[in-house]
């Protein structure tokens, strides 16, 4: 392969993945250092009824999806004095929701997360076997830019040998961090 | 070429070799990276197993008015549990049955201690397989105040930590070298509009 036309490849590998390595890397700085987010959250509570007096989790679920765009994951259910707990949760909100029995009533206590929480979220987003669409979407995505992380680490170890002048710097920091970086691995995992 | 040309030609030499040589030096961690995408992946299919404990009875010398916490630190550092920071106050318990427990981790997985009766140690280690491994690996960094007792895990942290900032530097760096040499070039463009509508997208909807 020509180097001009290994370039470009690589450079739009690394364009099409560059806003969800810095999204990665962003959050994984802020994860490192937890004093850099920002914990307030904006909680709102709201109140609705269910129309057909539907009692089972999943179907819950889904009427208020429907009809009050609760989308996310159903994370854990319990029925406790005839009140159905609900907890659903999606990067960017999370539910806690409560149905009387008897009357249908529910009670909804929605926690909407700040940027740093979102991205700290995605983060721990993968699958793709999930309930949502966009959940898996994103599970995609991460397959997609773990094969294009790959390649660009190949493209670029391709495109340092073809410059000459580099190689030998270049072979001294690749044979030291990578031995360096194995080693512990190894070391880790043997332990 | 006038000399701010030259400027920009020498800028972008050294802009380039950095990003070759930062790139070089975080190649490793670069593929564990991208590996642990496929591991999470992977370990959110459906019907993922949990990994299988394996147990080991030992015995220990009780001492007279001991408590649960101190109990438990010194089980912690007789058994030298490997990789692991001695536990921390709350996380050492008594179960339904009265039984003092308490767990630890490491990036091999989760090791379950429980004193069943005095004189009498039980260690659950539940090690994951590879994938996880390389799950739990990618993530671990420095935390302060160092919890960290080991030496490889610090090694490792601060590794993993300077390869995650180099990163952010080899995506910043890659685009403007991009926007200073070809900025229309169409793979480029085509690959950066992809990228950027596909995650806003995505963020937009997980909101």
């Amino acid at each position: 392969m020509k180097y001009r036309t290994l370039r470009d490849l690589h450079l739009a590998i690394g364009a099409f993945c560059a806003p969800y390595l810095v999204l990665y890397a962003v959050s994984a700085v802020q994860m490192a250092h937890p004093r850099l987010t920002f914990p307030e959250r904006r909680e709102l509570a709201w109140e609705a009824r269910l129309p057909n007096g539907e009692r089972d989790p999943r179907a819950v679920h889904e009427a208020l999806r429907a009809s009050h765009d609760v989308r996310g994951e159903l994370t854990s259910h319990r029925s406790e004095n005839g009140v159905l707990h609900l907890a659903v949760a999606r990067p960017g909100r999370r539910y806690a929701i409560e149905v009387d029995a008897a009357t249908g009533a529910v009670r909804v206590k929605e926690t909407l997360s700040t940027p740093a929480f979102l991205l700290n979220r995605l983060h721990h987003g993968s699958g793709l076997w999930n309930r949502e669409p966009v959940a898996n979407a994103w599970g995609a995505a991460l397959v997609a830019v773990s094969l294009g992380l790959l390649a660009l680490v190949a493209g670029g170890v391709w495109l340092w040998l073809e410059r000459p002048k580099e190689r030998r710097v270049g072979l001294v920091v690749l044979g030291t961090s990578t031995l360096f970086a194995l080693a512990l691995l190894v070391a880790i995992r043997l332990a | 070429m006038g000399r701010r040309g030259r400027r920009l030609s020498r800028a972008i030499h050294w802009l380039r070799w950095a990003h070759v040589l930062v790139g070089l030096q975080a190649a490793a961690a670069l593929v564990v990276y991208a590996l642990s995408g496929f591991a999470a992946t992977w370990n959110a299919r459906p019907g993922a197993e949990e990994p299988q404990r394996r147990s080991e009875t030992r015995s220990y010398a009780p001492r007279e008015g001991e408590s649960d916490v101190a109990l438990a630190k010194r089980l912690h550092a007789e058994l030298a549990l490997p990789l692991t920071a001695p536990p921390e106050d709350w996380v050492v318990k008594r179960d339904a049955a009265g039984v003092l427990t308490f767990r630890v981790y490491s990036p091999n997985g989760m090791q379950h201690v429980s004193v069943p009766e005095p004189g009498v140690v039980v260690v659950e280690d539940a090690r994951v397989d590879l994938a996880t491994f390389l799950l739990h690996i990618h993530a671990h960094v420095v935390s302060w105040p160092v919890h960290d007792t080991d030496w490889r895990l610090v090694l490792w942290s601060v590794y993993n930590e300077v390869s995650m900032l180099a990163l952010l530097g080899l995506a910043v760096s890659g685009i403007a070298m991009w926007l200073a040499t070809r900025p229309l070039a169409p793979l480029p463009i085509a690959g950066f509009v992809l990228g950027c509508a596909s995650c806003l997208w995505l963020v937009w909807g997980s909101w």
